[in-house]
Protein backbone atom coordinates (compact mmCIF):
# COMPACT_ATOMS: atom_id res chain seq x y z
CA UNK A 1 0.00 0.00 0.00
CA UNK A 2 1.10 3.27 -0.86
CA UNK A 3 0.14 6.71 1.05
CA UNK A 4 -2.93 8.22 -0.67
CA UNK A 5 -2.98 4.92 -2.80
CA UNK A 6 -6.73 4.30 -1.52
CA UNK A 7 -9.21 3.94 0.60
CA UNK A 8 -7.37 1.67 3.04
CA UNK A 9 -4.72 4.43 3.65
CA UNK A 10 -7.45 6.70 5.19
CA UNK A 11 -8.62 3.47 7.18
CA UNK A 12 -5.12 3.25 9.02
CA UNK A 13 -4.20 6.91 8.92
CA UNK A 14 -7.75 7.47 10.87
CA UNK A 15 -6.63 3.90 13.26
CA UNK A 16 -2.84 5.69 13.69
CA UNK A 17 -4.60 9.15 14.53
CA UNK A 18 -6.96 8.17 17.13
CA UNK A 19 -4.14 5.81 18.60
CA UNK A 20 -2.02 9.44 18.72
CA UNK A 21 -4.92 11.27 20.01
CA UNK A 22 -5.66 8.74 23.11
CA UNK A 23 -1.92 8.48 24.17
CA UNK A 24 -2.21 11.98 25.03
CA UNK A 25 -3.61 11.55 27.59
CA UNK A 26 -1.63 9.14 28.99
CA UNK A 27 2.24 10.21 28.03
CA UNK A 28 3.89 13.42 28.06
CA UNK A 29 5.79 15.38 25.13
CA UNK A 30 9.13 13.63 24.58
CA UNK A 31 7.18 10.53 23.99
CA UNK A 32 5.84 11.89 21.33
CA UNK A 33 9.05 10.83 19.13
CA UNK A 34 8.48 7.48 20.15
CA UNK A 35 5.07 6.88 19.31
CA UNK A 36 5.87 8.33 15.79
CA UNK A 37 8.31 6.11 15.39
CA UNK A 38 6.53 2.96 16.15
CA UNK A 39 4.03 4.20 13.79
CA UNK A 40 6.31 4.99 11.48
CA UNK A 41 7.71 1.35 11.02
CA UNK A 42 4.72 0.00 11.44
CA UNK A 43 3.59 1.21 8.24
CA UNK A 44 6.66 0.48 6.87
CA UNK A 45 6.90 -3.03 8.09
CA UNK A 46 3.02 -3.70 7.19
CA UNK A 47 2.18 -1.68 4.50
CA UNK A 48 5.19 -0.36 2.53
CA UNK A 49 5.97 -2.67 -0.99
CA UNK A 50 9.55 -2.37 -0.17
CA UNK A 51 10.07 -2.25 3.67
CA UNK A 52 13.64 -3.51 3.72
CA UNK A 53 14.70 -1.15 1.15
CA UNK A 54 13.95 1.69 2.88
CA UNK A 55 15.48 0.40 5.84
CA UNK A 56 18.63 -0.05 4.12
CA UNK A 57 18.78 3.51 2.57
CA UNK A 58 17.88 4.95 5.79
CA UNK A 59 20.99 2.68 7.79
CA UNK A 60 23.23 3.96 4.95
CA UNK A 61 22.16 7.44 4.96
CA UNK A 62 23.00 8.23 9.12
CA UNK A 63 26.06 5.59 8.53
CA UNK A 64 27.39 8.18 6.19
CA UNK A 65 25.93 11.17 7.32
CA UNK A 66 28.53 9.99 10.56
CA UNK A 67 31.58 8.68 8.29
CA UNK A 68 31.30 11.83 6.34
CA UNK A 69 31.03 14.13 9.64
CA UNK A 70 33.27 12.40 11.75
CA UNK A 71 35.60 10.49 9.60
CA UNK A 72 36.47 11.48 6.28
CA UNK A 73 35.58 15.47 6.49
CA UNK A 74 35.53 16.15 2.92
CA UNK A 75 37.21 19.84 1.97
CA UNK A 76 34.30 20.04 -0.22
CA UNK A 77 30.43 19.25 0.95
CA UNK A 78 29.75 18.11 -2.89
CA UNK A 79 31.44 14.63 -2.53
CA UNK A 80 30.08 13.92 0.97
CA UNK A 81 26.83 14.89 -1.42
CA UNK A 82 27.55 12.38 -4.44
CA UNK A 83 28.25 9.48 -1.94
CA UNK A 84 25.08 10.33 0.05
CA UNK A 85 23.04 10.12 -3.89
CA UNK A 86 25.22 7.09 -4.56
CA UNK A 87 21.95 4.92 -4.35
CA UNK A 88 20.19 7.16 -6.57
CA UNK A 89 22.85 7.68 -9.01
CA UNK A 90 22.67 4.12 -9.75
CA UNK A 91 19.33 3.99 -10.16
CA UNK A 92 19.07 6.78 -12.06
CA UNK A 93 21.74 6.04 -14.22
CA UNK A 94 21.02 2.86 -14.76
CA UNK A 95 24.47 1.15 -13.59
CA UNK A 96 23.75 -2.48 -12.54
CA UNK A 97 25.99 -4.04 -10.43
CA UNK A 98 25.34 -7.69 -10.00
CA UNK A 99 27.46 -9.03 -7.13
CA UNK A 100 26.30 -12.78 -5.25
CA UNK A 101 24.11 -13.43 -3.58
CA UNK A 102 21.83 -10.85 -4.67
CA UNK A 103 21.27 -8.19 -7.06
CA UNK A 104 22.54 -4.37 -6.08
CA UNK A 105 19.81 -2.65 -8.07
CA UNK A 106 16.99 -4.59 -7.15
CA UNK A 107 17.43 -3.64 -3.11
CA UNK A 108 18.33 0.49 -4.54
CA UNK A 109 15.39 1.25 -6.35
CA UNK A 110 11.95 1.72 -4.45
CA UNK A 111 9.18 4.29 -4.65
CA UNK A 112 10.00 6.99 -2.65
CA UNK A 113 13.65 6.90 -2.98
CA UNK A 114 14.26 10.31 -4.58
CA UNK A 115 12.00 12.40 -2.12
CA UNK A 116 14.23 10.59 1.00
CA UNK A 117 17.56 11.64 -1.00
CA UNK A 118 16.30 15.48 -0.97
CA UNK A 119 15.54 14.93 2.64
CA UNK A 120 18.91 12.82 3.50
CA UNK A 121 21.29 16.06 1.24
CA UNK A 122 19.31 19.04 2.70
CA UNK A 123 19.64 17.30 5.96
CA UNK A 124 23.88 17.27 5.61
CA UNK A 125 23.43 20.78 4.18
CA UNK A 126 21.75 21.85 7.13
CA UNK A 127 24.46 20.18 9.22
CA UNK A 128 26.76 22.35 11.33
CA UNK A 129 30.44 21.81 11.53
CA UNK A 130 31.12 19.75 14.68
CA UNK A 131 26.93 19.46 15.42
CA UNK A 132 26.78 16.15 17.05
CA UNK A 133 24.50 13.39 15.05
CA UNK A 134 21.01 13.49 15.35
CA UNK A 135 19.15 10.89 17.12
CA UNK A 136 18.57 7.69 15.44
CA UNK A 137 14.34 7.70 16.14
CA UNK A 138 14.12 11.46 15.19
CA UNK A 139 16.50 10.82 11.95
CA UNK A 140 14.31 7.97 10.99
CA UNK A 141 11.09 9.42 11.58
CA UNK A 142 12.05 12.68 9.80
CA UNK A 143 12.96 10.38 6.46
CA UNK A 144 9.88 8.06 6.98
CA UNK A 145 7.37 10.48 8.45
CA UNK A 146 4.34 8.61 6.16
CA UNK A 147 1.99 11.03 4.94
CA UNK A 148 5.46 12.75 2.93
CA UNK A 149 7.51 9.68 2.89
CA UNK A 150 6.23 9.33 -1.11
CA UNK A 151 5.95 12.62 -2.99
CA UNK A 152 7.38 15.00 -0.18
CA UNK A 153 6.62 17.95 0.56
CA UNK A 154 10.40 17.92 1.30
CA UNK A 155 10.25 19.16 4.89
CA UNK A 156 13.49 20.56 6.75
CA UNK A 157 14.80 18.36 9.16
CA UNK A 158 15.15 21.38 11.75
CA UNK A 159 11.44 22.33 10.84
CA UNK A 160 10.37 18.85 11.00
CA UNK A 161 12.34 18.42 14.87
CA UNK A 162 10.80 21.74 16.23
CA UNK A 163 7.33 20.24 14.96
CA UNK A 164 8.33 17.02 16.80
CA UNK A 165 9.70 18.30 20.18
CA UNK A 166 6.30 20.12 20.57
CA UNK A 167 4.54 16.95 20.78
CA UNK A 168 1.00 16.12 21.96
CA UNK A 169 0.52 20.14 22.45
CA UNK A 170 -0.02 20.19 18.60
CA UNK A 171 -2.79 18.15 19.45
CA UNK A 172 -5.23 20.23 19.61
CA UNK A 173 -8.66 21.47 17.96
CA UNK A 174 -7.34 24.57 16.27
CA UNK A 175 -5.23 22.48 14.25
CA UNK A 176 -7.64 19.17 14.06
CA UNK A 177 -9.93 21.68 12.45
CA UNK A 178 -7.23 23.24 10.20
CA UNK A 179 -6.21 19.62 9.45
CA UNK A 180 -9.66 18.06 8.75
CA UNK A 181 -9.83 21.21 6.08
CA UNK A 182 -7.02 20.78 4.31
CA UNK A 183 -7.45 16.79 3.65
CA UNK A 184 -10.64 17.56 2.64
CA UNK A 185 -9.66 20.28 0.44
CA UNK A 186 -6.74 17.53 -0.61
CA UNK A 187 -9.58 14.66 -1.05
CA UNK A 188 -11.61 16.70 -3.45
CA UNK A 189 -8.38 18.58 -5.63
CA UNK A 190 -6.86 14.53 -6.14
CA UNK A 191 -9.95 12.41 -5.81
CA UNK A 192 -12.36 14.57 -7.68
CA UNK A 193 -11.10 17.23 -9.55
CA UNK A 194 -7.61 15.49 -10.91
CA UNK A 195 -9.86 12.90 -11.57
CA UNK A 196 -12.70 13.94 -13.76
CA UNK A 197 -9.96 15.97 -15.84
CA UNK A 198 -8.32 12.70 -16.29
CA UNK A 199 -11.17 10.87 -17.33
CA UNK A 200 -12.84 13.25 -19.39
CA UNK A 201 -10.73 16.15 -21.03
CA UNK A 202 -7.22 15.35 -20.81
CA UNK A 203 -7.25 12.22 -23.03
CA UNK A 204 -10.11 13.82 -25.67
CA UNK A 205 -7.56 13.75 -28.34
CA UNK A 206 -4.27 11.36 -28.37
CA UNK A 207 -1.03 12.42 -27.21
CA UNK A 208 0.18 11.49 -31.32
CA UNK A 209 -2.26 14.02 -32.45
CA UNK A 210 -0.42 17.06 -33.87
CA UNK A 211 -3.14 19.44 -34.72
CA UNK A 212 -2.54 22.88 -33.06
CA UNK A 213 -6.24 22.70 -30.90
CA UNK A 214 -4.79 18.67 -30.00
CA UNK A 215 -1.90 20.12 -28.74
CA UNK A 216 -3.13 23.26 -26.71
CA UNK A 217 -6.08 20.86 -25.57
CA UNK A 218 -3.59 18.35 -23.58
CA UNK A 219 -1.47 21.22 -22.57
CA UNK A 220 -3.82 22.97 -21.04
CA UNK A 221 -5.43 19.62 -19.47
CA UNK A 222 -1.98 18.42 -18.44
CA UNK A 223 -1.43 21.65 -16.39
CA UNK A 224 -4.49 21.41 -14.85
CA UNK A 225 -4.25 17.22 -14.00
CA UNK A 226 -1.07 18.12 -12.69
CA UNK A 227 -1.62 20.44 -10.25
CA UNK A 228 -4.85 19.47 -8.87
CA UNK A 229 -3.44 15.53 -8.71
CA UNK A 230 -0.33 17.07 -6.87
CA UNK A 231 -1.29 19.22 -4.95
CA UNK A 232 -4.56 17.05 -3.84
CA UNK A 233 -1.80 14.80 -2.56
CA UNK A 234 0.36 17.76 -0.74
CA UNK A 235 -3.06 19.04 1.16
CA UNK A 236 -3.57 15.53 2.07
CA UNK A 237 -0.54 15.28 3.45
CA UNK A 238 -0.46 18.88 4.98
CA UNK A 239 -3.85 17.46 6.67
CA UNK A 240 -3.30 13.97 7.93
CA UNK A 241 0.37 15.25 9.32
CA UNK A 242 -1.24 18.22 11.04
CA UNK A 243 -4.27 15.69 12.46
CA UNK A 244 -1.00 13.47 13.83
CA UNK A 245 0.26 16.40 15.53
CA UNK A 246 3.03 17.24 12.83
CA UNK A 247 3.55 20.71 10.80
CA UNK A 248 4.14 19.80 7.38
CA UNK A 249 5.23 22.55 5.13
CA UNK A 250 2.46 23.88 2.53
CA UNK A 251 3.53 22.85 -1.14
CA UNK A 252 0.88 24.79 -3.37
CA UNK A 253 -0.73 28.28 -3.47
CA UNK A 254 -2.19 29.23 -6.29
CA UNK A 255 0.09 28.84 -8.97
CA UNK A 256 -2.11 29.85 -11.75
CA UNK A 257 -1.69 33.10 -11.08
CA UNK A 258 2.17 33.69 -10.74
CA UNK A 259 3.67 36.78 -12.97
CA UNK A 260 6.92 35.58 -13.10
CA UNK A 261 9.16 32.25 -12.94
CA UNK A 262 10.46 33.51 -9.18
CA UNK A 263 7.20 34.13 -8.29
CA UNK A 264 5.74 30.59 -9.95
CA UNK A 265 8.53 28.61 -7.99
CA UNK A 266 7.07 30.38 -4.35
CA UNK A 267 3.63 28.88 -5.83
CA UNK A 268 4.18 25.60 -7.17
CA UNK A 269 5.98 22.74 -5.36
CA UNK A 270 7.37 25.52 -3.14
CA UNK A 271 9.28 22.71 -0.75
CA UNK A 272 11.03 21.65 -4.23
CA UNK A 273 11.86 25.26 -4.72
CA UNK A 274 13.30 26.03 -1.72
CA UNK A 275 15.39 23.01 -1.85
CA UNK A 276 17.11 23.72 -4.98
CA UNK A 277 17.57 27.19 -3.94
CA UNK A 278 19.05 26.35 -0.96
CA UNK A 279 20.89 23.26 -1.92
CA UNK A 280 21.98 23.75 -5.53
CA UNK A 281 21.53 27.50 -6.69
CA UNK A 282 23.32 29.28 -3.45
CA UNK A 283 26.00 26.53 -3.20
CA UNK A 284 26.36 27.04 -6.92
CA UNK A 285 26.21 30.59 -7.63
CA UNK A 286 28.85 31.01 -4.44
CA UNK A 287 31.06 28.87 -6.33
CA UNK A 288 31.24 30.98 -9.36
CA UNK A 289 31.08 34.05 -7.51
CA UNK A 290 34.92 33.18 -6.33
CA UNK A 291 36.13 32.73 -9.93
CA UNK A 292 38.09 35.34 -10.42
CA UNK A 293 37.29 34.94 -14.30
CA UNK A 294 33.80 35.38 -13.29
CA UNK A 295 33.91 38.47 -10.90
CA UNK A 296 33.02 41.21 -13.73
CA UNK A 297 29.83 39.16 -14.49
CA UNK A 298 27.29 38.97 -11.79
CA UNK A 299 24.57 38.17 -14.28
CA UNK A 300 26.35 35.45 -16.15
CA UNK A 301 26.77 34.46 -12.57
CA UNK A 302 23.12 34.25 -11.62
CA UNK A 303 22.12 32.82 -15.08
CA UNK A 304 24.84 30.24 -15.21
CA UNK A 305 23.79 29.08 -11.89
CA UNK A 306 19.95 29.21 -12.48
CA UNK A 307 19.71 27.41 -15.87
CA UNK A 308 22.13 24.76 -14.49
CA UNK A 309 19.76 24.17 -11.42
CA UNK A 310 16.79 23.96 -13.39
CA UNK A 311 18.49 21.30 -15.65
CA UNK A 312 18.97 19.54 -12.60
CA UNK A 313 15.44 19.50 -11.46
CA UNK A 314 14.98 18.33 -14.82
CA UNK A 315 17.46 15.23 -14.40
CA UNK A 316 16.04 13.90 -11.12
CA UNK A 317 13.08 13.24 -12.54
CA UNK A 318 15.29 10.83 -15.13
CA UNK A 319 17.89 11.37 -17.75
CA UNK A 320 14.69 11.21 -20.31
CA UNK A 321 14.59 13.80 -23.44
CA UNK A 322 11.27 15.16 -22.38
CA UNK A 323 12.53 15.77 -18.38
CA UNK A 324 16.26 17.15 -19.50
CA UNK A 325 14.13 19.72 -21.65
CA UNK A 326 11.04 20.62 -19.36
CA UNK A 327 14.09 21.54 -17.42
CA UNK A 328 16.00 23.18 -19.59
CA UNK A 329 12.81 25.41 -20.34
CA UNK A 330 11.97 26.22 -17.17
CA UNK A 331 15.75 27.60 -16.50
CA UNK A 332 15.75 29.56 -20.04
CA UNK A 333 12.53 31.09 -18.69
CA UNK A 334 14.39 32.06 -15.35
CA UNK A 335 17.68 33.67 -17.15
CA UNK A 336 15.03 35.45 -19.57
CA UNK A 337 13.39 36.95 -16.32
CA UNK A 338 16.57 37.75 -14.70
CA UNK A 339 18.22 39.33 -17.49
CA UNK A 340 15.12 41.66 -17.94
CA UNK A 341 15.04 42.66 -14.09
CA UNK A 342 18.67 43.40 -13.81
CA UNK A 343 17.88 45.29 -17.26
CA UNK A 344 15.04 47.02 -15.66
CA UNK A 345 16.96 48.06 -12.94
CA UNK A 346 20.08 49.49 -14.78
CA UNK A 347 17.46 51.79 -17.65
CA UNK A 348 15.57 52.89 -14.51
CA UNK A 349 12.61 51.93 -16.45
CA UNK A 350 10.55 48.53 -17.25
CA UNK A 351 12.34 47.50 -20.71
CA UNK A 352 8.88 45.79 -21.78
CA UNK A 353 5.90 47.29 -20.54
CA UNK A 354 7.38 51.00 -20.38
CA UNK A 355 4.57 53.07 -18.35
CA UNK A 356 2.13 50.67 -18.83
CA UNK A 357 -0.85 50.22 -16.00
CA UNK A 358 0.53 48.16 -13.31
CA UNK A 359 -2.81 46.49 -13.36
CA UNK A 360 -2.41 45.29 -16.66
CA UNK A 361 1.28 44.09 -16.81
CA UNK A 362 -0.01 41.94 -13.99
CA UNK A 363 -2.77 40.16 -16.09
CA UNK A 364 -0.33 39.87 -19.16
CA UNK A 365 2.07 38.42 -16.98
CA UNK A 366 0.14 35.72 -15.38
CA UNK A 367 -1.46 34.91 -19.10
CA UNK A 368 2.08 34.45 -20.22
CA UNK A 369 3.29 32.28 -17.70
CA UNK A 370 -0.07 30.29 -17.43
CA UNK A 371 1.18 29.52 -21.13
CA UNK A 372 5.10 28.96 -20.57
CA UNK A 373 4.64 27.23 -17.82
CA UNK A 374 1.87 24.47 -19.31
CA UNK A 375 4.57 24.21 -22.17
CA UNK A 376 6.74 23.24 -19.87
CA UNK A 377 5.37 20.86 -18.32
CA UNK A 378 3.36 19.67 -21.60
CA UNK A 379 6.79 18.75 -22.67
CA UNK A 380 7.68 17.17 -19.01
CA UNK A 381 4.62 15.20 -19.31
CA UNK A 382 5.79 13.11 -22.53
CA UNK A 383 2.99 14.00 -24.31
CA UNK A 384 4.62 16.54 -26.55
CA UNK A 385 4.28 14.60 -30.25
CA UNK A 386 7.38 16.93 -31.55
CA UNK A 387 9.85 15.37 -29.42
CA UNK A 388 11.26 12.02 -29.69
CA UNK A 389 10.83 10.13 -26.90
CA UNK A 390 14.78 8.66 -25.69
CA UNK B 1 -23.23 35.71 15.86
CA UNK B 2 -25.70 33.08 15.87
CA UNK B 3 -26.83 33.19 12.32
CA UNK B 4 -23.27 33.23 10.93
CA UNK B 5 -22.63 29.82 12.67
CA UNK B 6 -25.79 28.37 10.98
CA UNK B 7 -25.05 29.56 7.73
CA UNK B 8 -21.85 28.05 8.40
CA UNK B 9 -23.22 25.00 9.28
CA UNK B 10 -25.41 24.77 6.25
CA UNK B 11 -22.64 25.55 3.50
CA UNK B 12 -20.55 22.85 5.22
CA UNK B 13 -23.11 20.54 5.16
CA UNK B 14 -24.00 21.87 1.38
CA UNK B 15 -20.07 21.43 0.51
CA UNK B 16 -19.76 17.57 2.43
CA UNK B 17 -23.01 16.50 0.20
CA UNK B 18 -21.48 17.78 -2.97
CA UNK B 19 -18.29 16.17 -2.42
CA UNK B 20 -20.08 12.78 -1.51
CA UNK B 21 -22.32 12.41 -4.13
CA UNK B 22 -19.07 13.69 -6.69
CA UNK B 23 -17.52 10.97 -4.88
CA UNK B 24 -20.04 8.58 -5.51
CA UNK B 25 -20.70 9.36 -9.03
CA UNK B 26 -16.86 8.73 -10.11
CA UNK B 27 -16.48 6.07 -7.92
CA UNK B 28 -19.41 3.58 -7.72
CA UNK B 29 -20.02 0.16 -9.72
CA UNK B 30 -22.75 2.54 -12.06
CA UNK B 31 -19.68 4.65 -13.37
CA UNK B 32 -18.72 2.53 -16.70
CA UNK B 33 -16.17 4.91 -17.47
CA UNK B 34 -12.84 2.83 -18.37
CA UNK B 35 -11.10 4.56 -16.06
CA UNK B 36 -13.24 3.54 -13.13
CA UNK B 37 -11.18 0.38 -12.32
CA UNK B 38 -12.96 -2.67 -10.75
CA UNK B 39 -11.61 -3.99 -7.95
CA UNK B 40 -10.71 -0.57 -7.31
CA UNK B 41 -9.52 0.76 -3.30
CA UNK B 42 -13.06 2.78 -3.16
CA UNK B 43 -14.98 -0.08 -4.77
CA UNK B 44 -13.48 -2.52 -2.41
CA UNK B 45 -15.85 -0.29 -0.06
CA UNK B 46 -18.94 -1.14 -1.61
CA UNK B 47 -18.26 -4.85 -2.39
CA UNK B 48 -18.34 -4.98 1.58
CA UNK B 49 -21.93 -3.99 1.87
Amino acid sequence: MLPFGGYEFFVLMAVFIGFTWLLKLRLKDPSYRIVLAVFNALFLVFFYPQPLHFFLLIGYAYGMTWLLSNVLQPAKKIWGILLLLLPMLLVKFGIKVHYYPFELNNILSFAGLSYACFRIVGYYNERRNGEPMPDVLSYFNFLSFTPTLLIGPIDRYSHFTASQSRGFSNLNEANATDGWNQLVKGVAFKFIVAECIDRYWLNIFAAEDIRPVAMLNTMYAYYAYLFFDFAGYSFMALGVGKLMGMEVPLNFTNPFLAVNPQDFWRRFHISLGDWLKENFFNPLYLFLTRKKKLKAYPLLRQNVALLLTFTLMGCWNGFKKHYVLSGLLFGLYSVVHNTYLVKSKQAGRDIVFGDLDPKWIRIISIFIMLNLVAFALYVFSGRFPLIQHS
Amino acid sequence: MKGRNTSGFFKNLLLYFCLLTALYLLYSPQNQHVKNRVGSAIQFVYQQF
